[in-house]
């Protein structure tokens, strides 16, 4: 009569099961697939990834260049202060050539009930 | 068989190509006691070989290569089982506030090569238990009674000392056998 095993058979016989598993191989051609990722790897590398330094700097140098023209173009074409060129009122006064009452209200210091 | 480190710092195909060729098999097989899935452990190797064509500069010369392999493929293994386990989960909240007695789940893609048909149960709960203990508990596990590492290689290859390998493995088993004896019970009564 076949008798089930007791719990400690089975776990002493799952335990002893590590020592029975067999060394595996690897699938023929396994250094092949190896070496085509590699090569894969090497191919799928991008030439703007490798150059990313250097266009780094061309990319920094544009920004600066440009920065720099737009300053010099926005402080070049500001207004230049002009000196006056009305030198006394008078000339103002001949500028726009005001008529001699208001020219009189304008130089009059006196009160006009006076 | 010796491997040129100069010739692979050189970045030579074919001292690489014999790097695989002498190493591929211990990886591989490492990588299946992790993760027992042919198709996975095989992509895990290969991930394995471009990782150390990439950083073969890094290699310090003294060391031991297979040891440096080994470790480059523990970290790859641990890298895919907290992955696997965090998609499983829907989430990485759910891991933390994991108890400690999660039960055995039977692996569902389990398709190990080496294991023979009459011991493929066995195999499936020891493997579910493994997957419940912590990574370098299950690492130490699989170096020691899989691929018949010593404490030595297991201790350089963890970067931990072999005293730490001793108390892995001893804490590694009671932990299998006291997931195994719940799972067989469970299964007994039901």
């Amino acid at each position: 009569m076949e008798t089930k095993p007791s719990i400690e058979d089975q776990v002493n016989a799952a335990l002893k099961s590590a020592k029975n598993i067999q060394s595996s191989e690897l699938p023929y051609g396994f250094s092949d697939k190896v070496m085509n990722r590699l090569h894969a790897r090497e191919n799928n590398v991008r030439p703007m990834f490798t150059l990313s330094p250097l266009i780094r700097v061309a990319a920094i140098s544009i920004l600066i260049l440009i920065n720099v023209f737009t300053l010099r173009s926005v402080l070049s074409s500001q207004p230049v202060q002009k000196p006056s060129q009305y030198a006394t009122i008078k000339d103002f006064v001949n500028e726009y050539q005001i008529n001699d009452s208001n020219d009189e209200i304008v130089t009059s210091n006196t009160p006009a009930h006076e | 068989m010796e491997v040129d480190i100069q010739e692979l710092k050189a970045g030579n195909e074919q001292a690489f190509r014999q790097l695989i060729d002498v190493y591929s098999k211990g990886i591989f097989n490492l990588c299946l006691g992790m993760i027992p899935n042919r198709e996975d452990a095989e992509e895990l190797t290969q991930d394995v070989f471009i990782e150390a064509f990439k950083h073969i500069s890094t290699f310090r010369e003294g060391s031991h290569i297979k040891t440096w392999l080994f470790r480059i493929a523990m970290n790859k293994c641990y890298d895919h089982i907290k992955y696997s386990k965090r998609k499983k989960r829907h989430g990485i909240m759910q891991s933390l506030f994991d108890k400690d007695d999660n039960p055995i789940e039977l692996p569902s893609n389990f398709q190990h090569p080496g294991i023979a048909l009459d011991n493929q149960e066995h195999a499936k709960a020891l493997y579910g238990a493994l997957a419940t203990l912590p990574e370098n508990q299950h690492m130490a596990f699989t170096m020691y009674e899989m691929q018949g590492m010593d404490y030595k290689q297991i201790a350089e290859t963890m970067s931990v000392s072999v005293s730490a390998v001793e108390s892995l493995l001893s804490r590694a088993r009671a932990g299998l056998r006291k997931k195994l004896q719940t799972y067989y019970t469970n299964n007994a009564s039901s």
